[in-house]
């Protein structure tokens, strides 16, 4: 897997530059970039991009998750 | 291994907030450290002829009790606090968040601000009775100690005002002096009272 759109809720804090840069260190992820959708009294929609080479999606997953987030749905996937 | 530790502690102050409700639990009970003995130096002395033992004795007792208070009632109340942010959190956002880094740090803040309120009453107590300390160790005689110590006391105060003022960012000497007039209702207040008892 190179490449995965994700549509996912995640409180203010950790802010978006943490969590991204978080979610790079995850193994086989070479960038990651994210767009906010919509921003709630407790929490922001994201639409985040991740590429890389054989992205561990499992291990991504549970880092979305150990920063306080939910992934809401895959909106995007390529295998190369 | 320090490096670690204040990188934990910062990332704790960032999601949590407890940065701000640490800073207002460390003015707070070092006030609390500082007014606490000026009372009981004040008293001991005004009201009889106290060792400098003695005042010792009940200056390091409160600082004690105060610091064990200050840690239980702290953390409880804290923990209250943050557990209820976290379930506020939850609800927002439709999941748990059991071994998030978010809750993780939310209970660390509790225990942090705990510490924080302990040392602060403390240590901010333990600066005016030091004088105490000196004449048991033989450096100096009760009476000087005695004018010591309130110098200490006021001084201590008028920089918490000091430092209040910049978190304010309003006029710092006014703030001081607000701080330093708490100290100085406290020496008037127990003055008059030993003129009556």
């Amino acid at each position: 897997m190179s490449r995965l759109v994700l549509d996912v809720l995640k409180p203010h804090i950790p802010d978006l530059i943490e969590f991204c840069r978080s979610l790079s260190e995850v193994e086989g992820v070479k960038k990651v970039s994210a767009v906010v959708v919509e921003v709630d009294a407790e929490t922001d929609t994201v639409k985040i991009t991740v590429e890389g080479r054989d992205i561990d999606f499992e291990a991504l997953k549970e880092r979305v998750r150990e920063l306080g987030g939910a992934i809401h749905s895959v909106d995007e996937v390529v295998f190369e | 291994m320090i490096r670690l530790l204040r990188g934990s502690i910062s990332r704790i102050m960032r999601y949590s907030g407890a940065g701000e409700f640490s800073r207002r639990y460390a003015v707070m009970n070092a006030f609390d450290g500082v007014v606490t003995i000026l009372g009981i130096v004040l008293g001991s002395t005004l009201l009889g002829e106290a060792s400098a033992g003695n005042v010792v004795a009940a200056g390091v007792g409160a600082l004690i009790a105060m610091a064990i208070s200050g840690v239980s009632g702290t953390y409880m109340a804290e923990r209250a606090e943050q557990e209820r942010r976290i379930r506020e959190l939850e609800e927002a956002m439709l999941t748990r968040l059991d071994n998030s880094i978010i809750a993780e740090a939310r209970k660390r803040a509790a225990v942090f601000s705990a510490i924080v309120d302990a040392l602060a009453a403390l240590l901010a107590g333990l600066v005016p009775l030091s004088p105490y300390f000196a004449v048991l160790s033989g450096l100096l005689n009760l009476h000087l100690a005695f004018y010591i110590s309130l110098g200490l006391s006021l001084s201590f105060l008028f920089t918490l005002g000091l430092f209040l003022g910049r978190i304010a960012r309003s006029n710092l000497i006014i703030s001081g002096l607000k701080s330093l007039a708490i100290g100085a209702a406290t020496i008037l207040l127990i003055t008059l009272l030993n003129l009556f008892l």
